[in-house]
């Protein structure tokens, strides 16, 4: 079976990881920004999937995904919770907006 | 198959034969199982012995570690942690600063008022005193990102200990958005360097060997974004917009906590990190890169501080500039670099949990807000006033306090660095620090002008707790003996580090 050659994967995930970081300056929604910071952690895993294939030790790059996976899974939870939270004192979920009373 | 049985099992006597070292961690995990199960039941007996409960397992773990009572070996973990000298001293240091939290704690006011919660609160700062071990140990790519991780999301719930204050929300926010993109920053550059050397564990002598042959751009390019993991755990620029708003809305024994623990654990991953790059001509680029965000770091952290209104903004900044002393102290690669940045992070634990210990009274007896709210509180309570100026003062790095001691050592590993090497960069660095330590004076000293020489303070008699007084002082000791007999901890530090090595 023919592989996918690495530049390809490699291009892909600078894509998604310059497509992330756009997100998180261009876009004001929290759970947007969070959407893009998604990207950029799958632009990594990408990134080891692909390597992980030339490791003479293999895996270790596969391994390191599922931690990723796990890592940013726990991270999410807290930011929505947090970004919920936000939501009920400012009404509001644009970040720009979110702006307490003392820093004003 | 046989031969994965035999894997299995190898790797399974290593896991036993290493868990010796790893008896701290092991026991701080042990006791924040404990600290969660216990929160489960409703008596108010069990709640109130929650913290008594974690300060137990902090003791535990420091003990254990001041007498190396267990069988300590340097080694390595599965390829994933080192134990060794520098581990085992900062291993004390997180331990100290985890009790000297938890004593805050105990005395804040404002967390005795919280509903619920008080056990997610302490178990929170066990696991984040867990996840700096960790830090401090790992020399692989994964377990780096792993333990800081745990930090980060810790120190995220935490920031919103007081669920229902605006501030802490809004701080909360900002927190946890700056961290995951330093994260996920981090992480992308992590993922080019196991292309570029096929290996996670960067202790090892393949991993500089392979760099070596990489392309130079790519090694600069995936150095920087890592370090942005990095700078973001230590609060240097340009990843220190988090540091003034989580400053404001977290519990201050929680923000004193931040300012030295995740920083001191930072710089650690940082110094086992950055010793690949020691080579001054092929990783020009790096070096310069470092040197460039110890300055912008600098720069901003004291220039930054002198706009500041309220005295935790005020610490914020302060604690942006005392990242990037330390991390012009990092790029004078030596043979004692390591003692004087250890020196000059034990100093700073002692007085970041000083000065915000006076916060804290501040804060809770007399209200005080903003800066201004200082006026005349030094002479209706000399004690305090005193107290905080010893602390201010050791910030700032002037004599006689410890904090001039871990300047001037740090200041004259890059002198003599600078001489060995001819590096420019380094004399840029030398001459930015000591110019910027002036510039520290101004707004240092803004505390104490409000204290002593302004007078509109309402005399209420308020008495202040001796165990305030007390912990007062306990902090301002180190400052003093280091100053004058700076050898004693040298000394320490040097024989835990020869020990091992």
């Amino acid at each position: 079976m023919e592989q996918i050659p690495l530049e390809h994967i490699l291009l892909l995930s600078a894509l998604l990881f310059s497509i992330g970081v756009f997100a998180v300056i261009s876009k004001r929604h929290a759970v947007v920004v969070l959407m893009g910071i998604e990207l950029i952690f799958n632009a990594a895993n990408l990134n080891l999937v692909a390597f992980s294939r030339h490791d003479p030790a293999l895996l270790q790059g596969q391994l390191f995904s599922l931690f990723v996976i796990v890592v940013a899974a726990a991270e999410a939870a807290v930011a929505l919770a947090i970004v919920l939270r936000v939501y009920q004192y400012f009404k509001t979920a644009h970040v720009n907006e979110v702006v307490s009373a003392d820093n004003k | 198959m046989n031969e994965q049985v035999a894997y299995l099992s190898q790797t399974i006597e290593a896991i036993v034969a290493g868990a010796g070292n790893l008896l701290p961690e092991l026991l701080l995990a042990t006791f924040f199982l404990l600290l969660v199960t216990l929160d489960l039941f409703r008596s108010p007996l069990i709640k109130s012995l929650l913290p008594w409960l974690a300060l137990t397992g902090l003791f535990a773990a420091l003990l254990i570690q001041v007498l190396g009572g267990y069988t300590f070996q340097q080694g390595f973990f599965l390829d994933l942690l080192l134990s060794d000298g520098i581990a085992r001293y900062t291993g004390i240091l997180f331990c100290a600063a985890g009790i000297f939290t938890l004593l805050l704690s105990l005395l804040n006011r404002s967390l005795e008022k919280l509903r619920y919660g008080h056990g997610e609160y302490y178990g929170l700062i066990l696991v984040l005193v867990l996840g700096l071990h960790l830090m401090a140990k790992s020399v692989n790519l994964l377990m780096v990102f792993v333990a800081i991780e745990v930090v980060s999301i810790a120190s995220y719930i935490l920031t919103l200990t007081f669920k229902t204050e605006e501030r802490a929300v809004e701080a909360g926010l900002k927190y946890i958005l700056y961290g995951a993109l330093s994260a996920g920053v981090m992480l992308y550059g992590m993922s080019f360097f196991y292309g570029l050397t096929g290996s996670l564990n960067y202790a090892v002598e393949g991993f500089g060997a392979a760099l070596l042959q990489a392309d130079t751009l790519l090694v600069t390019v995936a150095a920087v974004l890592v370090f942005a993991g990095f700078f973001f755990k230590i609060a240097a620029a340009p990843f220190h917009f988090w540091v003034a708003d989580v400053y404001q809305g977290a519990p201050l024994p929680v923000v004193a906590l931040f300012s030295t623990g995740p920083k001191i654990a930072g710089i650690v991953v940082i110094l086992r990190f950055v010793g690949t790059f020691a080579d001054p001509l092929f990783f020009a680029d790096v070096q310069f890169f470092l040197g460039i965000a110890a300055i912008a770091t600098l720069a901003i952290g004291n220039f930054t501080a002198l706009w500041q209104k309220t005295p935790r903004r005020l610490l914020a900044f302060s604690s942006v500039s005392h990242a990037g002393f330390l991390l012009v102290g990092l790029l004078a690669f030596g043979a004692d670099y390591t003692q004087s940045i250890l020196f000059y992070l034990t100093v700073l634990l002692c007085m970041n949990f000083g000065i915000f210990l006076f916060l804290q009274i501040s804060e809770e007896a007399f209200g005080v807000a903003k800066l201004d709210g200082f006026a005349g509180l030094g002479r209706a309570y000399p004690f305090i006033g005193v107290m905080a100026v010893l602390y201010l003062l050791s910030l700032t790095g002037l004599p006689p306090l410890a904090g001039f001691m871990g300047k001037l050592l740090i200041f004259s590993n890059v002198w003599e660095a600078y001489s060995l090497s001819g590096n420019n960069l380094l004399l840029v660095l030398l001459a930015t620090g000591i110019l910027l330590t002036a510039v520290a004076l101004f707004y240092y000293i803004k505390i104490p002008y409000n204290l002593f020489f302004k007078r509109n303070f309402r005399e209420e008699n308020l008495v202040i707790s001796l165990s305030n007084k007390l912990l007062l002082v306990l902090f301002a000791l180190p400052l003093l003996v280091f100053f004058f007999k700076p050898d004693l901890l040298l000394n320490w530090i040097e024989q835990l580090l020869a020990q091992i090595n």
